[in-house]
């Protein structure tokens, strides 16, 4: 029972509520060229919760809410039980085939950020291509000075990057199968 | 002109001048000075064109800015360096380098001493410099993480937003004491004063929201809806308008300052950050930091008339305009 207490006060704090965090914002970006029509790639990643079929680092999707705004999905990382990430829709736009979304809830041993909001637009190249761009801002998740190294400002925008390119080479594959 | 300026200019004699008069900030032209976090750089850019003249190379990661005209210089704040850069307005180069402890992000110059206010970030406190001798000569103690600073034009008051406490702290410059520490919205960032001293603007990250304070008073007079975390604030006082940076939006709201209603969200660009006005050009700038440019929004149509390439990380938080 002391043991559940405990394992519980751990999974609780590492589920961290992405509030505090450093003085300066970081981006990255990412942009890919697929060799497939840009209908098909905004089909693989139209759903928010599809991110567990098309990025090798999402285990398990589980979405609240209808496919819009306001959405709500838990990404487990890794494996099925694994550290969990919780994020929200909050522009949804299928014509221009992109959605903006944001990160509510994180875990910093996996992506240790803090106020993180993304990007993911497919761009139509005319020529039976696409490009699909990836960008975000985001704090690290140490909110006070001088933080360890991985939870400083390189540490965040490190894991952000090695996320994006993993989904996007992935994307690329499945699009062009 | 500062003393470093006629000292270069005599020593070098008219060719300079001839050569590069643009490069040199002559007092008739207004200038804007915006921080690029990324690219280590401050960008100066000519207001009677819209022109980047140059970029000027300062600490790791600029951020906020204040210009103090009694020296003509010009405060960075650079977080991640743990310092403040400190350029010549009339050399355009950097000349000192403050270095801090720790972090410090807003920062403000007093009109009327020769002051600056710098909010430490991880040290909930304000620290005052003098701009002559570049040292500390005093410390205010506020609450969590203090993030926007601001000074009234009379050099009577100073506003510090304690984005943890989701506080401002007051303080009177003449006493050097604290007056009130105010509830406002939560994650309180950007902080701006009304020119004649009536009222300040709290531009509240979390709760998508202005508070408007009387600063007689120090009551709260209303709460104004903005769009998605919003970030700094300018003030026109002669159409009684607020223009606020919504972050997330990506927006900029305008809000009628007689009724407190907002009238418009005008798309900018993502991540929206710093703003200033001025008044003799009637124009809004506004940083954006994805972009990498400074917006300019026409005071009087209320829309976008010009958008200046800067260079990486565009943030200019702080009042960034030099006339």
């Amino acid at each position: 029972m002391i043991l559940r207490t405990i394992t519980l006060l751990i999974l609780a704090l590492s589920f961290v509520s992405a509030q505090a965090h450093g003085p300066s914002r970081q981006k990255v970006t990412q942009e890919i060229k697929i060799n497939a029509p840009a209908a098909k790639v905004w089909g693989i990643i139209a759903d928010f919760c599809a991110i567990s079929v098309w990025h090798p680092a999402i285990a398990k999707c589980a979405i609240e809410g209808a496919n819009g705004v306001g959405a709500q999905r838990t990404l487990r990382v890794g494996k099925v039980d694994g550290p969990q990430i919780l994020e929200e829709l909050q522009t949804y736009d299928a014509p221009g085939m992109m959605y903006r979304y944001r990160i509510l809830k994180t875990d910093n041993s996996v992506l240790p950020v803090s106020t993180y909001s993304s990007f993911l637009s497919v761009k139509d190249n005319g020529d039976n291509t696409a490009t699909v761009e990836w960008r975000s801002g985001f704090y690290r998740a140490y909110a006070k000075g001088n933080p360890p190294p991985e939870l400083n400002d390189e540490a965040a925008v490190k894991a952000v990057t090695d996320v994006y390119a993993l989904g996007l080479a992935n994307l690329k594959k499945l699009a062009e199968k | 002109m500062n003393y470093a300026a006629a000292r270069q200019s005599l020593g070098t004699g008219l060719l300079i001048l001839l050569l590069w008069p643009t490069v040199r900030v002559a007092s008739a032209t207004p200038f804007a000075f915006a921080t690029n976090q990324g690219a280590n750089s401050v960008t100066v850019i000519d207001l009677a064109n819209n022109r980047p003249l140059k970029n000027i190379p300062v600490g790791q990661a600029p951020a906020g800015i204040a210009i103090e005209r009694h020296h003509h210089r010009i405060f960075v704040t650079t977080p991640a360096a743990h310092a403040i850069s400190v350029l010549d307005a009339g050399t355009l180069t950097q000349t000192n380098i403050i270095a801090f402890p720790d972090e410090v992000l807003g920062i403000a110059a007093d009109p009327v001493r020769d002051r600056i206010y710098v909010a430490d970030w991880n040290g909930n406190r304000v620290v005052v410099i003098d701009t002559q001798t570049l040292h500390t000569v005093g410390t205010f103690t506020t609450g969590r993480t203090p993030a926007g600073v601001a000074v009234s034009t009379a050099g009577d008051r100073l506003v510090v937003a304690n984005r943890d406490d989701n506080t401002v702290s007051v303080f009177d410059l003449g006493t050097n004491e604290l007056l009130a520490i105010r509830p406002v919205g939560r994650a309180p960032f950007g902080v701006t004063i009304a020119r004649d001293g009536s009222e300040f603007f709290v531009a509240n990250v979390r709760s998508d929201s202005v508070t408007v304070v009387n600063l007689k008073s120090l009551r709260t007079i209303t709460e104004i809806k903005v769009g998605d975390a919003p970030y700094a604030i300018a003030h026109n006082p002669a159409r009684a308008r607020l223009l606020v940076t919504n972050q997330q939006s990506g927006d900029v709201s305008i809000i009628d300052l007689t009724r407190h209603l907002t009238l418009a969200q005008l798309p900018v660009a993502d991540y929206v950050e710093g703003i200033d006005y001025d008044a003799k050009l009637d124009r809004y700038y506004v940083a954006s930091w994805f972009e990498n440019t400074l917006t300019v929004i026409d005071g009087k149509t209320e829309q976008i008339i010009a958008r200046i390439p800067c260079e990486d990380g565009t943030r200019a938080f702080g009042k960034f305009i030099l006339r």
